[in-house]
């Protein structure tokens, strides 16, 4: 390089010179990045339904009775068995949505369930699904489950994993019942259905 | 064509039409850079507005990883031709999706920039954040492609400047044509008038006046100037003929004049021939072409000696040179000279040589710069005297023969006295190299003869008587004496023939030497009062005037010898053409009725023993005054002294 800009001062070289150097960099650049983005395009789908949860934080409005006061926090509860292997607490550390600090608990029985607006019914519960549902009555509060038919069941948000993606099926009828509004973003992001009629 | 050149017409169009070229290019030129600036602003515009509504739409999709409504709501942007490329990139920066389908990754950017916007080449890109209630969810990348855009508007633009332009342009085009005609027209006109007068030279037409402006107060101008052209042509014209018809009496005047001055010269009695300085026949008169039998149609114009030519039959014919010789002098001198009677045959019409006798007189015309303009010769035909013809009868006739026969006479006499003048000249300068070899071999034998006189007395002397020694020293003082005489001689034959060195001579000072050398030699134990004053400077040959002085003086102070004292005096006086130079004794005189005889050579009035001399002092006086054109006389009463006169013509003189 220095010799050619030697023998060549100003000349043509010196630019041809800096512009090869240019594509070496960025040829190495762009390998590291390709070996690194295959490691990423691994599917972790609890990885990404934590961040789906919190998410919702984003995308629902929530009613004003529904907090403790202005500045109180955003809870996400699990219950029963927590899949997300300390997942969803990297996710929500340090969140805010709006003013409100993002917290996750986890519990065994809904009576042990305090002030909570986003509820996590995971796949352990699946067969008391119906009476958790029906315990939580009309408080308002998002039901998030990846139990199977978990919307049909009057669940308000059910994660559908297919062919390594995640998709959303969203029960508008139990939202509503609530009093809770659903950003119309996400319902066009969603599939929407209603409790009872069931589809594949 | 230089637009120096081109009709005022065509200018005026040009330059209007310029004018609002070039304002219409600027005006152009401006609000085309601004719609530029306000283009661009726009396009970023739109491409914000259009980046924030996608992003609005996209952050559900890229919050839950939905990829079909993603690209669906990217597909929307098909709607933007201009939008060449968009992708939306997840939280972590991963490429998430793009549009179109067709596009490869490869020309995406890999990661997201930081928000804002880059114009590059011809591509304008953004990097919209992706926000959901405060919370960045992702980025959206849009590439709009500038150049089509640009390239569409500035079609567009610029067919939109192209036909106001054109548009612009014929207007003004038309506007020029008839506003033109407002200032070209006039000028035009005044042009064309202009062209007219100089053409018909009718200064009595005027221009129409338009307007008040420039041009209308140039044609008044132009006006104003034709009015004074025409004054001041009819002005001139008028002058003309008054000094044409001035003229015309003049000339008129001038050629009866000069008719009447040929008249008079062509009839004077006399025979008249004008002639050029190079012998060329100017004019004749009357008298002359009868007697000459020729005519004035023959003879003007015509070398003089082209017309009279020698009778070639006469072999001694010297007419024409003589003629020659003496027209030659007047031109030399620029005085008249009159020849003696020439026979100068004259050719008759008929070729024949007629035997003609002349008394010729040519005198010079003189110009104003004093030199030879013309040459008039004036000749008397003689030829009857010279033939004493007396053919004619009656009294008075034979008194005109009695005239002409003794005319003829004085003709023939006058012949008769230049030849023995020359006859004379030649015996005078014979005997006088005569006398002068003659005197000077008389020198010798005298010589011996006082040498051998004074030898005898001196080896013999005691030999001979009282008587006989007496007898020698008689020979030897008359041998002696004889020797001064032929000095003499020979210093008076030489006055006659020695050359003159003319000079200006000092008389004054001349005198005074002389009397100086006097009174150491001759005048030496005399008592002599002398008295020279106010003698001139005369123009003369030195040694000449020395000799006169060196006769008078010594004269002066011989005959004065009895007195005691003498009294010489040397003076001037002026006379109206001669100075007159005297010398005055007080001596013994002599008669007046001897006044002539004193100055011929051999004339004593005293006996030689008496007061000794040869008798030629005087002589040579004479002879040498004569020579400077002066004259000698002298005034004298016996015992009551004398006066010497000399006199020299006045401009001899000159002024010390």
């Amino acid at each position: 390089m220095a010799l050619l800009t030697l023998l060549f001062p100003g000349s043509l070289f010196s630019g041809a010179g800096r512009r090869l150097g240019f594509w070496l960099a960025t040829l190495a650049v762009s390998t590291l990045l390709a070996s690194k983005s295959a490691a990423q395009t691994e599917f972790k789908e609890y990885q990404l339904k934590a961040v789906f949860l919190f998410n919702f934080a984003q995308f629902v409005e929530w009613p004003e009775l529904a907090f403790a006061g202005e500045k109180s926090p955003l809870t996400i509860g699990i219950i029963g068995e927590d899949p997300f292997d300390g997942m969803l607490d990297d996710v929500v550390r340090g969140e805010h949505a709006g003013q409100r600090p993002i917290l996750v608990r986890r519990f065994k029985k809904i009576e042990e369930m305090g002030e909570c607006q986003i509820l996590f019914i995971g796949k352990s519960e699946s067969a008391r699904l119906e009476s958790i549902l029906a315990s939580l009555g009309s408080r308002p509060l998002l039901t998030v489950s990846d139990v199977d038919r978990a919307a049909r069941r009057g669940t308000m948000i059910r994660f559908i994993t297919d062919r390594k993606k995640i998709r959303l099926r969203i029960n508008l009828e139990a939202t509503k019942r609530v009093g809770l509004v659903v950003s119309s973003k996400l319902l066009r992001a969603s599939e929407i259905v209603t409790t009872g009629r069931d589809q594949p | 064509m230089s637009l120096r050149n081109t009709p005022i017409r065509r200018k005026l169009m040009v330059m209007l039409l310029l004018t609002s070229a070039v304002v219409m290019l600027l005006m152009r030129g401006t609000f085309f850079t601004y719609e530029y600036v306000t283009f661009r602003r726009e396009t970023v515009r739109q491409l914000t507005t259009l980046s924030e509504i996608i992003a609005a739409n996209s952050t559900a999709a890229l919050a839950f990883a939905n990829e079909q409504d993603a690209r669906e709501t990217l597909s929307a942007l098909r709607a933007n031709h201009d939008v060449v490329a968009a992708a939306l990139y997840d939280q972590e920066g991963h490429l998430f999706v793009h549009y179109p389908d067709t596009l490869a990754e490869t020309s995406l950017p890999k990661a997201p920039g930081d928000g804002g916007f880059n114009f590059d080449h011809s591509r304008l890109t953004k990097f919209q954040p992706v926000v959901q209630r405060g919370r960045r969810v992702g980025m959206l990348y849009l590439e709009l492609d500038t150049g089509k855009i640009t390239r569409e508007w500035l079609f567009g633009s610029l067919g939109i400047a192209l036909a106001v332009m054109a548009l612009v342009v014929g207007v003004a085009y038309l506007l020029a044509r008839s506003l033109q005609r407002q200032v070209s027209v006039p000028i035009l006109d005044l042009a064309e008038i202009a062209r007219a007068i100089s053409e018909r030279k009718d200064y009595s037409v005027r221009a129409t006046k338009v307007g008040n402006d420039e041009i209308g107060r140039l044609t008044e101008a132009f006006n104003l100037m034709l009015g004074e052209i025409e004054t001041l042509n009819r002005d001139l014209e008028r002058r003309v003929v008054e000094r044409t018809n001035q003229l015309a009496v003049a000339n008129a005047d001038l050629k009866r004049e000069r008719a009447i001055f040929e008249n008079i010269f062509e009839s004077l009695p006399g025979l008249f021939l004008v002639l050029t300085p190079d012998f060329r026949i100017v004019a004749a008169s009357n008298a002359y072409l009868t007697a000459t039998m020729t005519t004035r149609e023959t003879l003007v114009g015509r070398g003089l000696f082209e017309a009279f030519p020698d009778n070639p039959s006469d072999g001694d014919a010297d007419g024409v040179s003589n003629l020659r010789a003496s027209l030659d002098r007047v031109l030399k001198t620029a005085a008249p000279d009159t020849m003696p009677i020439q026979k100068y045959d004259i050719r008759r019409p008929d070729g024949v040589f007629e035997e003609r006798y002349w008394s010729p007189v040519n005198s010079p015309l003189l110009g104003v710069d004093r030199r030879v303009e013309y040459l008039i010769h004036r000749v008397e035909d003689v030829t009857d005297f010279v033939h004493q013809r007396t053919s004619m009868p009656g009294d008075s006739e034979q008194l005109r023969i009695k005239m002409e026969q003794m005319q003829a006479e004085i003709f023939h006499s006058s012949q008769r006295v230049q030849e023995s003048n020359q006859q004379l000249r030649a015996a005078n300068d014979e005997l006088e190299s005569f006398s002068y070899s003659v005197s000077h071999d008389l020198r010798a034998p005298l010589r011996h003869i006082d040498g051998f006189a004074g030898l005898l007395v001196k080896s013999d002397g005691s030999q001979l008587s009282d008587k006989g020694r007496g007898y020698l020293r008689h020979i030897s003082d008359s041998a002696k004496q004889m020797g001064v005489l032929i000095d003499d001689l020979l210093v008076f034959s030489r006055m006659g023939r020695s050359e003159m060195k003319m000079a200006p001579v000092n008389l004054q000072q001349l005198a005074s030497e002389i009397v100086q050398s006097l009174q150491r030699q001759e005048a030496r134990d005399r008592a002599i009062e002398w008295k020279i004053d106010g003698l001139p400077t005369v123009q003369g040959d030195f040694a000449m005037f020395r000799q006169v002085f060196v006769n008078l003086l010594s004269n002066a102070v011989k005959y004065t010898r009895p007195k005691n004292p003498a009294q010489i005096e040397v003076g001037c006086f002026d006379e109206e053409k001669e100075v007159v130079i005297f010398v005055r004794d007080n001596g013994v005189g002599f008669e007046m009725q001897y006044a002539q005889k004193l100055f011929g050579v051999f004339q004593r009035l005293h006996r030689s023993e008496e007061f000794e001399g040869t008798g030629i002092g005087l002589a040579n006086v004479r002879r040498i005054i004569t020579r400077h054109s002066g004259r000698t006389w002298a005034e004298s009463m016996p015992g009551a002294g004398a006066t010497f006169y000399f006199s020299l013509p006045k401009n001899r003189e000159q002024n010390p």
